[in-house]
């Protein structure tokens, strides 16, 4: 925009000016609004109340424990499934859904190098713990990974590696009853031992599924996959480094 | 045209520093987010060696590859990209003292910095700000009603920040004058 001011009339007026110097307030004013926006967000995610997930909630769900601070000291791990040995100097405690994608990248990126690392090497135990929270199929192979924990724990991780090589996009195809039964058959696990616990104990199942997110979320656990290493928690499918660098931290803590 | 003044502003060294550390910034608040909690836990602890307070950060920029879709990986990286560009382009527009020209641009930019950073998530977990900002409302839901749950504000990020470097260059290429009318 040219403005030609050798003409007295062709000076800005007053009302001009001061749209200019109005104008000359957008700028902070945009850098302001970011700011308190992201602000605002980070300080309410990392202070908000337990339950608040913004996704299909658990049937049956419980009300949530108050919320406390990520320790896996305080984490219920008896009964739970696990990987390694018990007597571990380190305890891993893991929430997963079974139809979240970047829980099957963890499992497929991060935990084999895991296990390989620390927990073959008696450094690590790893805690699963349900976050079944993505629908109807999530919450079915909750009910089976507890049936099979039951009856063959010396194949679950076998079972829980091939419930995610089998993973599609979300209620979308393959994860029913009949699927996973099929699944869990081809491992050499008794599916119909498998189903009938699915069923006669499905209450029991469902409230320990319940009991584990209300537990995640009590914690800070705002989804999935979420890992709670001694008093950290890592948020989301990091990289392997991180995992990595949070174990030996903790073991150096030993 | 446009192209050409770009050229000529990242021509100057200090000016694709000024982008550089800028994009940087960004794209590295943008792997951090998610983790926040946990930076700030390692970097405030007694407990932890100062080498790890500095590895924990950089091991947490490859979640670019591990924790995004494509699609939040690619404009996360040209929001940071753009972002960059357009505060150096301001940087240089604001040197050159030129006073009587639109701010709408500049205004723009950061308005497309922030819808960026509300687009940012993964696909589990949605848009992760936006739904942690529409939450204080109950309104969380709606971002299930969107196609992308909640990605769109990350490629609006996009969209608003290329448009605000599009006017910025434009503004930088023609400036505004005073006529001398002999």
């Amino acid at each position: 925009m040219e403005h030609d001011y050798s003409e007295p009339e062709n000076m800005p007026s007053h009302a001009e000016v001061v749209q200019r110097q109005s104008n000359s307030y957008m700028v902070p004013l945009a850098i302001v609004i970011a700011g308190v926006l992201i602000a605002g967000a980070v300080f309410f995610s990392n202070s908000r109340s337990s339950g608040d997930l913004g996704n299909a909630p658990a049937q049956g769900q419980q009300q949530p424990p108050s919320a406390q601070a990520a320790d896996i000291s305080k984490v219920n791990i008896a009964g739970h499934p696990f990987i390694g040995n018990p007597n571990a100097p380190v305890t891993i405690a893991y929430w997963y859904d079974f139809q979240c994608p970047f829980c099957k990248r963890t499992e497929q990126t991060v935990m084999p190098q895991l296990i390989n690392e620390y927990v073959k090497t008696d450094k690590v135990k790893i805690v699963y713990k349900d976050f079944q929270f993505l629908g109807e199929d999530s919450q079915t192979a909750g009910l089976a990974e507890h049936a099979v924990w039951e009856i063959a724990p010396d194949k679950f991780y076998q079972w829980h590696s091939a419930m995610y090589e089998k993973q599609d996009n979300e209620n979308s195809g393959w994860g029913n009853r009949a699927d996973i039964l099929a699944l869990t058959s081809s491992l050499g696990i008794d599916s119909t031992k498998v189903g009938q616990l699915m069923t006669s104990k499905a209450t029991e199942y469902q409230k320990a599924i319940d009991a584990d997110k209300a537990e995640g979320i009590s914690m800070g656990i705002t989804g999935t996959p979420g890992t709670i290493i001694g008093k950290q928690i890592i948020e989301g499918a990091q990289p392997y480094s991180v995992f990595k660098q949070l174990i030996d931290i903790t073991l150096q803590g030993k | 045209m446009v192209f050409q003044t770009i050229q000529k502003v990242f021509q100057k060294p200090s000016y694709m520093l000024i982008a550089l550390v800028t994009s940087g910034a960004v794209f590295a608040f943008a792997t951090w987010l998610p983790n926040i909690r946990l930076l700030i836990g390692v970097l405030g602890s007694p407990d932890i060696a100062f080498s790890d307070k500095l590895e924990l950060p950089i091991n947490l920029i490859g979640s670019i590859a591990t924790n995004f879709t494509v699609l939040a990986a690619s404009y996360t990286i040209a929001i940071a990209i753009l972002f960059g560009m357009d505060v150096a382009m301001v940087v240089y527009f604001l040197r050159r003292r030129i006073k009587d020209a639109e701010q709408g641009e500049i205004a723009t930019g950061f308005l497309g910095l922030g819808s960026g950073v509300l687009g940012m998530g993964c696909a589990a977990c949605g848009s992760f700000l936006l739904g942690t900002v529409l939450s204080l409302f109950g309104a969380s839901g709606i971002l299930a009603l969107l196609p992308l749950k909640g990605k769109e504000f990350g490629i609006l990020g996009v969209i608003l920040l290329s448009l605000s470097v599009y006017l910025t260059a434009r503004q930088i290429q023609n400036p505004a004058v005073c006529n001398i009318n002999n």
